[in-house]
């Protein structure tokens, strides 16, 4: 085995994370859902990591076609990880697209600028219509890219 | 001397990736960063919520 030369992605997310999220957006069609994604960074040879082992949803206002945070909920949320979850952070959002396609819009970009500083910040965004999902990192400018990623499960 | 931590960003500890770690298994990966099929997972949400579907791991 060559463990060790194995490269470093970005993202691993929890498959029951996944399943969270992506249940989330079944529950609310047709509209758009918006929530957090938790876990921690970490790095590995020299690589900046984030594991996603956890999600809450957030209180957004949302169409068919945009959602965004309520003006409170990333405070409410910060909240509610300092006393449920203090092993965790946010390390980044998650929401849907249902029926159009994984990407980052104009106003995406601008939520993630806004509320997510940190370069290993990632967005989660799911199609439960045409069954996709995939990660983004919003980049330097107005740009953003997707980033390779894992989906894992603990060992029982 | 007063030393001020930012406990709101700490310092990324070192630690393996899920991937290399005995801990976990890995289910999918996207190589690419161009995304996954989800269709498993939306087909096995849906059957759940229905009722009608097994139950799969
Ligand atoms: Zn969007």
């Amino acid at each position: 085995m060559c463990a060790e030369e194995r490269p470093v992605y970005p993202v691993y997310i929890d498959l029951e994370v996944l399943l969270d999220v992506t249940k989330h957006a079944l529950e609310e069609l047709p509209r758009e859902v918006i929530g957090f994604l938790l876990g921690r960074a970490y790095t590995w040879n020299g690589e900046t990591y984030v594991h996603v082992t956890g999600s809450i949803r957030g209180r957004s206002i949302a169409s068919e076609t945009s959602v965004a945070f309520a003006p409170d909920s990333l405070a409410e949320v910060a909240e509610s990880l300092r006393r449920d979850h203090p092993d965790k952070e946010i390390v980044g959002w998650y929401h849907s697209h249902p029926g159009y396609g994984c990407f980052l819009s104009p106003t995406d970009i601008t939520s993630h600028k806004s509320c997510f500083a940190m370069p290993h910040h990632v967005a989660l965004v799911v199609d439960p219509v045409r069954k996709e999902a995939a990660f983004f990192r919003v980049s330097e400018g107005f740009g953003y890219e997707g980033v390779r990623s894992a989906i894992v499960r603990r060992r029982v | 001397m007063v030393r001020v931590l930012d406990v709101t960003e700490p310092q990324p500890e070192q630690r393996p990736p899920p991937d290399i770690t005995d801990e976990y298994e890995v289910i999918s990966r996207d190589e690419e960063g161009d995304g996954y099929d989800i269709s498993e997972i939306v087909d096995m949400l849906k059957g759940m919520e229905s009722g009608e579907g097994d139950a799969q791991p």
